[in-house]
């Protein structure tokens, strides 16, 4: 089982519900978040084309948090998720200066925090909360191991690609255009 | 950034959160740790070449200031720690991997090689009758005494790692251009040991010994330039990230600090002075030492800084 997220960029419309829904869903303290949404416009006038982008914590097979964590906090879960043990969390921040996306915060109460995948809802049998929301179904999430899953169909398009792929820290969060 | 595209972020955990991630406490660890590891190599050196008898009362006063030091290095670590309750968890793991685990288990291990080794060769305010004693310390200092060629490689081991680790700490992150090199162990290495040397001068008495710590910050302050050539030179040569970066201390808001107090005011001007000092045209001044201090701890304060202000990948 290798769980990804693998994100339609062609159906995302930027409304935000994905990042209300993880605050509520995840309790996230005022002026923090686990997810964003960023908007890019490119080209020069009047050839211009403008992608909207859900983005979060990569979870990535190489991750670069992982590596730097002194004490173990930063792991992998048996899905291939990056999760956070907060009992094992000095605070010291060596993950947020490691990440090449930016995923992550310190928590006011004083541990690292970001995107876990909502591991605690895919283990009832859930979706993520941002999955759940999405209007357009631009999000999916599931097993990239499973040949007939809505993930495995968006990993087959050609137009298949990942954030900052320079970065070689193979993510298991994925876009398509 | 390239000029036809333009990124808004309308959630940006980066713009929501503005603040930079590492602030003073870690330039203040590093530069303590890096004139800790100086200090240690230096002494060590001496002991090992030219023999304890020749580890004068500045160079023993020095080394009592070893373990002082590095207490309050990691004192700036610990301010610096949002989970203060855990700071014990970073002695329940050892992860190869990581360089901050490395660095928590060397400062561990240092401790009782600078006390062994201040027990060896004590200032003379701390000579005493307890020396001889029966008791744990007289048999402690003993022992240290008998076996101070191999403490004193320890010692130089102990502070080797520490001065390497400071710089390995920031290069293994690589999500900052800045730091993303090899050089910056070296570099830190170099500078650590400088600083330790400068610290040595600022309280030597003894003519013989100011000039042979004169010499060596010479060479090491060469090496240090040498370091600061290859890594800024690495910069230049790689993409607009790395090139941003370099620019940020060669030309950009970080400049006037990083070329005027660290490389000219930290290094080149007390380079000069020493040489002049040394050909018998200037007298050796305490205010040269204290300039390679001031630019090592300035050294660490732009590279901390300037490293987390351009990110290797921008959101």
């Amino acid at each position: 089982m290798r769980r990804v997220m693998i994100i339609d960029e062609s159906r995302c419309v930027g409304c935000e519900a994905c990042v209300l829904a993880c605050k509520n869903e995840n309790d996230v303290p005022a002026g923090m978040y686990r997810d964003w949404v960023t908007q890019e416009a490119r080209g020069t006038f009047p050839e211009l084309s403008l992608s909207i982008r859900s983005e979060r914590c990569n979870h990535c097979q190489d991750a670069p948090c992982v590596t730097n964590c002194p004490t173990g906090a930063s792991h992998y879960r048996g899905d291939g998720t990056v999760q956070i043990n907060r009992a094992l969390c000095t605070g010291c921040r060596a993950c947020i200066a490691a990440c090449p996306y930016g995923a992550r915060f310190v928590h006011p109460d004083g541990y690292v925090d970001k995107c876990t995948l909502c591991a605690h809802r895919l283990d009832r049998g859930q979706g993520t909360a941002c999955e759940e929301v999405c209007p357009t179904r631009a999000i999916a999430v599931g097993d990239a191991d499973d040949p007939t899953s809505e993930v495995a169909r968006r990993m087959r398009r050609a137009s298949l690609y990942v954030l900052q792929p320079e970065a070689a820290t193979r993510p298991n969060v994925a876009y398509v255009r | 950034m390239d000029p036809h595209v333009e990124i808004e972020s309308t959630r940006s955990l980066a713009g929501a959160l503005g603040a930079t991630n590492w602030g003073w406490e870690i330039p203040v660890y590093l530069f303590l740790g890096g004139l800790v590891a100086g200090l240690l190599m230096a002494v060590c050196v001496v002991a090992l070449v030219r023999g304890r008898e020749r580890v004068t009362e500045g160079m023993r006063r020095g080394l009592l200031a070893t373990p002082v030091l590095l207490s309050l290095g990691m004192g700036a670590l610990f301010v610096d720690l949002t989970y203060k309750l855990h700071v014990w968890r970073f002695y329940t793991a050892f992860k190869a991997a990581a360089p901050m685990s490395w660095g928590s288990w060397i400062l561990l291990a240092v401790y009782p090689v600078m006390a062994l080794l201040v027990l060896a060769m004590p200032p003379a305010f701390l000579m005493g009758a307890w020396r001889e004693g029966a008791g744990t310390l007289g048999r402690l200092t003993r022992w240290s005494e008998a076996h101070l060629r191999g403490l004193a490689m320890a010692g130089l081991a102990g502070g080797a790692a520490l001065g390497v680790y400071t710089g390995v700490l920031l290069s293994a992150t690589g999500a900052q251009p800045l730091w993303s090199s090899g050089a910056l162990g070296a570099l830190f290495l170099a500078s650590g040991a400088s600083a330790g040397v400068a610290a040595l001068m600022l309280v030597e008495r003894e003519h013989d010994a100011k000039e042979l710590l004169s010499r060596a910050d010479i060479g090491l302050i060469a090496a240090e330039l040498v370091v600061v050539g290859l890594w800024l030179a690495a910069l230049l040569t790689q993409g607009p990230a790395f090139r941003a970066a370099a620019g940020l201390v060669l030309w950009g808001e970080y400049a006037p600090v990083f070329v005027g107090f660290v490389l000219f005011g930290g290094l080149l001007l007390p380079a000069a002075l020493e040489v002049l000092a040394l050909k018998g045209r200037a007298a050796h001044s305490r205010a040269v030492p204290a300039l390679v201090l001031l630019g090592g701890m300035l050294l660490r304060v732009v590279i901390v800084y300037a490293g987390q202000a351009v990110p290797l990948f921008p959101a």
